[in-house]
């Protein structure tokens, strides 16, 4: 038989595009790796099993193995787990992640804080500013599908009390990953409390919101980075906090027109990392404030979480290329995802936090948001292609 | 003419149609550089990208035999070009043989050898046939400029896969011959050639005519710049968007648009066909 390009067994994009030709593609982009997908999803849900609570697992560790639940990624596992029992119609992840909501309303405080670190049955830990923002996330999303207004006062109280602990610069200085580092990844504290003024029309935490952002904006250099994008200012930023910066920015500048400021910033940055990612191929675990990666590894769920800034922006701009460009960063993390583990059968369906695994982001373990972001990255993904496929194209 | 020719890689049809047919047509092909595929850049840039697995796909590739050649699309099209000019080789060397241009190895078009042999020749034109990125010092020795026929419309679609993004951008897809500059297709522009799209092409037909295209529109330019009976037209550099590589994800719906006849139907109705 002659060797066409339909009969040729190729496995993946790359070699593809090594032989300079295409791979037959499957015609309905919808399903695209979807073994890939519910195995993430299988694995999240197996993440909140070992915990013995309605949260998640912070990660698996290899040398550690399944670490406590961590209520901050638990919250924003939550719209994930709504999308994709609608997407598949598998209800029971619905149903968890009404409990994973209810969970972390037990967690709060009189103050409507939340709290920062693991969880251990018994330890109270300090309130967290960024981890009560990400939990809005989910609390947010669970009143949405619910209907239940508990979980939008939760949301209220918690996002009334980020609006107190702000000073006037628009900084958070208390309650920190880093004692007293307000680092510039809070646009993702800023865009959950706006989340929730959209149901509260809370005027005062929607004008510290937009406070936070302004302050954040300021840091803004010529060249798209931004100070402070890292969890320590003299570092080079992971992509995931860069990406965490990128999103807060996008996010908020879509929830109102009087925020479009905020989406020019995006999009800047954003479009830099598609260039670095088109030429180069890949993105670098982490970027100093010139652009320089630290190229040597790759921090997988940063690739997701750019991944899906690309297409949120892709939504606001119709640029097809920033689709293209989440394609191959997806298929990065796609390339690390090990479904039948010989060893492990933790790991199945886990997503590393870095590549190789002994690369500086989380050296050695799988953490639930590298799973969560591959989940929304590929779901997005499916359907910005459907969409695409669906319409006429558009010239530029 | 004064002509050098560039080839990407030693059995470039793409580089043999035009060596012979430039030379049939009493043009002075002095020189073929052809970019060495094992060179030492190309193989890391090839690893960097791969990785380990790069040893199993030249593996393969050296198991499929013929170099892989056959299994590109283009290749059925250029064959069947070649067949019909009566071109029998089918290797770059064979070629310089028969019509006594002289072939260097380089490693790279931009490298001390590849500067020596242009500088030495002074030709008019070079017809860029592949093999990498053109730097400045070579784009300037020529005394017309450095041929290239892109596969999209200039200035909207620059970069690779120009014929896939363009359908995608709802584009005429087509070659566009220009001249090289520093940028990435921002050079002054000569003239475009639509690309019919037939019911029941796929891609890869698309990919392969477009090749064959590519070789009548350098072969015509070069016939006009001769006869002084074509300009160029400057681009602004601020017009239009570089395009990378296209995902198979995209390539797949491009696939099903034009299966389903939604392209070439869309591109009746804008007209779009020659």
């Amino acid at each position: 038989m002659e060797r066409t390009l339909k009969t040729m067994p190729m496995r993946d994009a790359k070699t593809a595009l090594f032989w300079g030709a295409y791979a037959s593609t499957r015609s309905d982009t919808d399903r695209e790796n979807e073994t890939n997908l519910h195995g993430a999803a299988e694995w999240l849900w197996r993440s909140i099993d070992v915990t013995g609570v309605d949260g998640s697992s912070v990660c698996f560790s290899l040398y550690r193995g399944w670490m406590p639940a961590y209520p901050e990624t638990t919250g924003y596992i939550i719209p994930t787990f709504y999308r994709y029992a609608r997407q598949f119609d598998r209800p029971r992840f619905a149903e968890r992640a009404t409990a994973m909501a209810r969970w972390i309303t037990t967690l709060q405080t009189a103050e409507g804080a939340l709290p920062g670190s693991h969880y251990n049955e018994g330890i109270t830990r300090p309130p967290s500013v960024f981890n009560t923002a990400q939990m809005i996330i989910g609390l947010v999303s669970a009143y949405e599908e619910t209907g239940d207004l508990m979980f939008l006062t939760s949301a209220d109280r918690a996002a009334t009390w980020l609006a107190k602990e702000q000073e006037e610069s628009g900084a958070w200085s208390r309650f920190a990953y880093r004692r007293g580092f307000s680092p510039s990844y809070y646009t993702r504290v800023c865009w959950p409390m706006l989340m929730t003024t959209i149901h509260t029309s809370n005027s005062i935490v929607r004008e510290r919101a937009i406070r936070g952002l302004r302050h954040i904006a300021a840091r803004v250099r010529d060249n798209g980075t931004v100070a402070g994008w890292g969890f320590a200012d003299d570092r080079p930023a992971f992509t995931h906090t860069i990406a965490y910066t990128i999103r807060g920015f996008l996010e908020a500048g879509m929830l109102g027109d009087d925020l479009s400021e905020f989406l020019a910033i995006a999009e800047v940055s954003a479009m830099k990392l598609f260039r670095i990612m088109e030429l180069r191929k890949k993105l670098a675990g982490a970027y100093d404030d010139q652009w320089r990666g630290a190229n040597w590894y790759v921090c997988l769920t940063g690739n997701c979480q750019v991944a899906i800034c690309w297409m949120r922006l892709f939504d606001l701009i119709g640029d097809v290329r920033l689709c293209n460009a989440a394609c191959k960063a997806i298929d990065v993390v796609t390339a690390r995802q090990k479904l039948k583990p010989m060893l492990l059968r933790s790991i199945a369906g886990a997503i590393p936090g870095s590549a190789p695994l002994f690369g500086r982001y989380l050296t050695f373990r799988y953490p639930n948001w590298a799973a969560k972001f591959y989940l929304d990255a590929i779901m997005m993904r499916n359907d910005r292609l459907s969409k695409i496929r669906q319409h006429p194209p558009v010239a530029p | 003419m004064k002509i050098v020719v560039t080839s990407g890689y030693s059995k470039s049809r793409h580089a043999i149609a035009l060596l012979a047919l430039l030379a049939r047509a009493g043009h002075d092909v002095g020189y073929c550089l052809n970019v060495s595929t094992f060179s030492v850049r190309r193989l890391r840039s090839y690893y960097r990208f791969y990785g380990r697995k790069l040893f199993s796909l030249v593996r393969r590739r050296m198991l499929s035999g013929n170099g892989g050649g056959n299994l590109h699309p283009e290749v059925r099209y250029m064959d069947a070009f070649l067949e019909r000019h009566g071109i029998p080789e089918r290797s770059v060397s064979a070629i310089c043989r028969r019509t006594g241009t002289r072939m260097v190895s380089v490693g790279s078009l931009n490298d001390e050898k590849a500067l020596g042999v242009v500088r030495t020749f002074q030709p008019d034109v070079i017809v860029y046939a592949g093999g990498g990125i053109l730097r400045k010092p070579v784009i300037e020795i020529p005394r017309i400029g450095v041929l290239n026929a892109h596969g999209g419309p200039l200035p909207g679609i620059r970069g690779m896969n120009a014929a896939e993004w363009a359908l995608m951008c709802g584009m005429q897809p087509g070659t566009h011959v220009h001249f090289i500059d520093s940028g990435v297709d921002t050079g002054p522009l000569l003239f475009f050639w639509p690309l019919a799209i037939e019911p029941g092409d796929s891609i890869a037909d698309l990919r392969g005519k477009a090749t064959v295209q590519a070789v009548e529109c350098h072969l015509r330019a070069v016939e006009m710049l001769g006869a002084g009976t074509i300009e160029a037209i400057p681009q602004d550099r601020d017009d239009g968007r570089q395009y990378f590589d296209m995902h198979p994800l995209l390539v797949g719906i491009l696939d099903d648009w034009l299966r389903d006849g939604r392209l070439s139907a869309w591109h009746k109705e804008r007209s779009l066909h020659p």
